[in-house]
């Protein structure tokens, strides 16, 4: 019934190797088959997490250790990169191809067969729908009889053709459409999914941390964000009261004041020439979008030490020189001070550790335990002296010969941002797919083909009727359609048919 | 009163509505053989009245839900950002579900399946904090309310096929023959039973105060920490002390280790809860066969025997075909909207949206098998029936079983 009898591409003999494999995607039960498969590798992938949840230096080491045995095979059988590796994206293209195999194999007989039918069918054909019935009358009562049905389906929004003595009534035959649409959705996502990380340039997922203040350009893009702030707001007490909750440190907005900046041209001393675009004020929820390219307010980390704040005393004397603040990133070579005072910088570890021989050694360049050996040049000391400072060490005896010294005076903090840029020009594909994806779902399960033919034989009217599903409802309707006719069926008379 | 206190008690209205809504569908359709010498008439029309009755109640609790909604709503946020509210909101989608349903068919056997399971989901949901919580960042956004109704209006109708389909394996299969169809009916039986057992001794043990502390490492932190037991230990944790069990028929420390490798935190806890519940459910099973004397599922077919076969699986495969395109629409469309506005991508393979994707594969699968292939009646019943354990899987096991960005609390 399906097919209306017409031939599909995959039910012709011919046996070539072309016509093998489109007779193995078109079958419906190979296209289950692809989707159960997909089912369950998809089950197994979310038993341990995956890699890329974890950020792991060494992910084999950590399964093993964490999972033994399971963890190992699990890890070997590229289970922990499941979702990104080959084989799962060749199952998806496989599916794509049954997809597409199995519409074009029905789409184009369904349509020729829906756009050719009789009206009339013969006897046999009618008895054989599962839902049919006769009922005798004469050759003078018929016309009025057809009548009063057409009405009657019309009224229930059928279309209805008659052929002398044979009626075909039929609606809303577009849900027969739904399957095909709804796959050309899915093909649409799948195929803007497979595209959007193979083609160069369409996508993009970076992360990075911008302190505030900096401006740091997003590689492979012509954009610059600048960080002008970054703030935490808390619920206030007043929130908290109302719900009772005494949960003080609940977050309520993670905020980053971002600014964007394309980049125009160079400037003469080789810095690009940068052009602000937007201005937002990023929060989870509310990403600041620009063309194509999104930026996120993804994490952030507060309070890092940004500059540190000395000031010069003479030791003898007491006498404060001033003060200079060192940007813990980016230190000047040196710092000039009143009274004819000069620091320089003459070393500086943003993390100082001491080795096996007990010699100061930096070991990473983010300043978490910073430490400097300035030369401090001053009137009483020309040539300068040599001093050292380290937070919380106490350092004035291996000093005492000097005049001047390095007083640790304040320590200015500054909040980084974690901020997400991405780009994906595949969207546009995906979220066009997803809506006539939708479209044809609910075409095709929302509404039914429903048809309804009838035809006068030796002194009978037989009746049968058909629908891709929702048999009770048809079953309803045609009694409410006899009984507005004026024709009484008896209830178990309308067959339902067999199973 | 204020809106938060008129909140509850219209939440709590509902769910008393619910259950008396339960009894009347069950009256409606066991009380029709109360009387052997009704008349077909008689019976007919008892069978009518209750059934009125029934879904009438059953409005009333709609309105009562719709009422906590709007109140709570009023009060702070649209309540379905934490597992007290969504299971509450999942137990009103199936009864909307219900509701719709059934002013198709009319069918109150139909109604003394669903309504009770709407009552055990619903429960289940008073086991969690019925506090309003502050929304965290993430939560903050319009799509929360838009993607989970609309994907927990899709689940409530799976839920009316998986009752339904139900139903029909009741109807269908010889309840009072051996066979592979009347073993996995009796095995979802006493999975229901578990659930029920589950919910009970929860409520039961935490009205009596009962507790059990033991000390764990948590492995995220690497700080001992105190894990609080609401059911008698069977199983301890695997590392750490106890520190104290309150006496349970002369349980007094914990049977069994969890094994090692079960070293999440509170993962002992959860093994331990589920095989009280296995143990449990299992003990009501066999207790319940001894005073029925018969199989658990011939008990329940005899309140389906007289119905047509072909009206439900119908219904089960309507709601299913219902409620298939809400699930796409909000679990994963609307889903991946939000995705790409919260997180910077639309898709990231978490575990929670990994399961999204099986419910969805699983019931493309099931509507393929319907429409293609023409599974009708059982095998099509089978899966409207395992489609749900899907659902409730991704629902709730997803969330107390796997780790990902949709956490909740768990019991």
């Amino acid at each position: 019934m399906r097919y209306e009898g017409a031939v599909r591409r995959s039910q012709s003999i011919n046996k070539s190797i072309v016509n093998q494999i489109w007779n193995f995607f078109s079958s419906v039960r190979v296209g289950i088959y692809i989707i159960l498969i997909i089912l369950i590798v998809s089950i197994m992938g979310t038993i341990l997490p995956q890699e890329h949840f974890l950020a792991l230096t060494n992910p084999k080491a950590f399964y093993i250790e964490k999972y033994g045995v399971f963890g190992e095979i699990f890890y070997t059988l590229g289970f922990t990169r499941m979702y990104t590796s080959w084989w799962y994206k060749a199952l998806l293209g496989m599916l794509l191809i049954s997809i597409i195999i199995a519409s074009l194999d029905r789409v184009i007989p369904l349509y020729r067969a829906l756009k050719n039918q009789t009206v009339r069918k013969n006897k046999a054909f009618l008895m054989q729908q599962r839902i049919h019935t006769q009922w005798s009358t004469t050759a003078d009562e018929i016309p009025y009889q057809l009548q009063k049905l057409q009405n009657a389906m019309k009224k229930r929004g059928y279309n209805v053709r008659q052929d002398a003595q044979a009626l075909l009534a039929e609606k809303a035959r577009f849900s027969r459409w739904g399957p095909y649409v709804n796959h050309l959705g899915l093909i649409m996502i799948i195929t803007g999914a497979l595209l959007m990380t193979s083609i160069p340039g369409w996508y993009l997922d970076k992360f990075m941390w911008v302190q505030e203040g900096e401006i740091k350009h997003v590689t492979g893009t012509p954009y610059y964000v600048k960080n002008e702030r970054f703030t935490i707001d808390l619920y206030s007490e007043a929130e908290l009261q109302k719900i009772k909750s005494e949960n003080q440190s609940a977050v309520k907005r993670y905020q980053t004041d971002a600014i964007l900046y394309e980049k125009v041209g160079e400037m003469p001393n080789g810095q690009p020439d940068l052009k602000q675009v937007m201005n937002h004020p990023m929060t989870v929820n509310d990403p600041l979008r620009y063309k194509k390219v999104r930026l996120y307010q993804a994490d952030y980390k507060l309070s890092e030490w940004k500059n540190m704040c000395f000031s010069i005393i003479n030791k003898k004397t007491g006498e404060k020189h001033g003060d200079f603040s060192v940007d813990l990133y980016n230190p000047e070579p040196s710092y000039e001070l009143p009274n004819g005072l000069t620091v320089v910088i003459q070393d500086y570890f943003p993390y100082l550790s001491f080795n096996e021989d007990q010699e100061p050694i930096n070991i990473s360049s983010k300043p978490e335990n910073p430490a400097f050996i300035f030369l401090i040049k001053g009137p009483e000391a020309p040539e300068g002296e040599l001093s050292w400072a380290i937070i919380g060490t106490p350092l004035d005896e291996i000093h005492s010969e000097n005049v001047y010294k390095a007083n640790f005076k304040d320590l200015e903090t500054v909040n980084t941002s974690g901020i997400k840029i991405s780009m994906n020009k595949g969207m546009s594909i995906i979220w066009t797919g997803a809506a006539i994806f939708m479209i044809g779902i609910a075409m095709g399960l929302y509404w039914q083909h429903r048809r309804i033919w009838l035809c006068y034989e030796d002194g009978n009217v037989i009746m049968g009727a058909h629908t891709n599903k929702g048999w009770v409802g048809l079953r309803k309707e045609i009694m409410s359609i006899m009984k507005e006719s004026g024709l009484h069926i008896p209830d178990d008379q309308l067959q339902l048919g067999g199973k | 009163m204020d809106t938060l206190q008129l909140s509850s008690i219209l939440l709590l209205s509902a769910f008393i509505v619910y259950v008396l809504s339960s009894f009347a569908f069950i009256i409606s359709i066991t009380g029709k053989n109360w009387n052997k010498n009704w008349s077909k008439d008689r019976k007919s029309a008892h069978q009518s009245r209750w059934g009125t009755i029934g879904f009438a109640l059953t409005l009333v609790g709609l309105l009562s839900q719709i009422g906590y909604i709007i109140t709570r709503w009023l009060f702070d946020h649209y309540p379905i950002s934490n597992m007290f509210e969504f299971i509450t909101f999942l137990s009103l989608t199936i009864v909307i579900s219900f509701t719709v349903i059934y002013s198709m068919y009319r069918l109150p056997a139909l109604g003394a399946f669903v309504m009770p399971l709407t009552v055990i989901i619903f429960s289940y949901a008073y086991i969690f904090p019925s506090k309003v919580q502050t929304l965290m960042p993430a939560l903050q956004s319009h799509w929360l309310i838009i993607h989970v109704s609309t994907a927990a209006l899709g689940e409530g109708l799976f839920a009316v096929g998986f009752v339904a389909g139900l139903m029909l394996l009741l109807r269908k299969v010889d309840t009072s023959v051996t066979s592979k169809n009347t073993k996995w009916l009796e095995f979802t039986m006493y999975i229901l039973l578990t659930v029920i057992t589950f919910i009970v001794s929860i409520f039961s043990f935490t009205a009596a105060g009962y507790e059990a502390k033991f000390t764990e490492l948590n492995p995220k932190t690497d700080e001992i920490q105190q894990v609080k037991y609401v059911l008698p230990p069977f199983i301890g944790p695997a590392t750490g002390e106890t520190l104290q069990v309150d006496s349970f028929l002369g349980i007094s420390k914990p049977i069994l280790k969890a094994p090692s490798w079960m070293e999440g935190m509170n993962a002992a806890r959860k093994l331990n809860t589920m095989i009280w519940s296995l143990v449990t459910g299992g003990i009501l099973y066999v207790l319940l066969r001894l005073i029925l004397r018969k199989r658990l599922s011939q008990v329940a077919s005899s309140w389906v025997s007289d119905l047509d076969e072909e009206v439900i699986d119908e219904i089960s495969y309507r709601a299913i075909a219902i409620g298939y395109p809400l699930f796409v629409l909000g679990a994963l469309i609307f889903a991946m909207i939000w995705a790409e506005q919260a997180w910077g991508r639309f898709w990231g393979w978490d575990p929670k949206e990994v399961w999204a994707l099986i419910t969805f594969l699983f019931y493309t699968a099931y509507l393929h098998f319907r429409l293609s292939r023409g599974w009708q009646g059982t095998k099509s019943a089978w899966m409207a029936v395992l489609g749900y354990l899907v659902v409730m899987f991704t629902l709730v096991g997803v969330n107390l079983v796997l780790s990902g960005l949709h956490a909740y609390s768990g019991v």
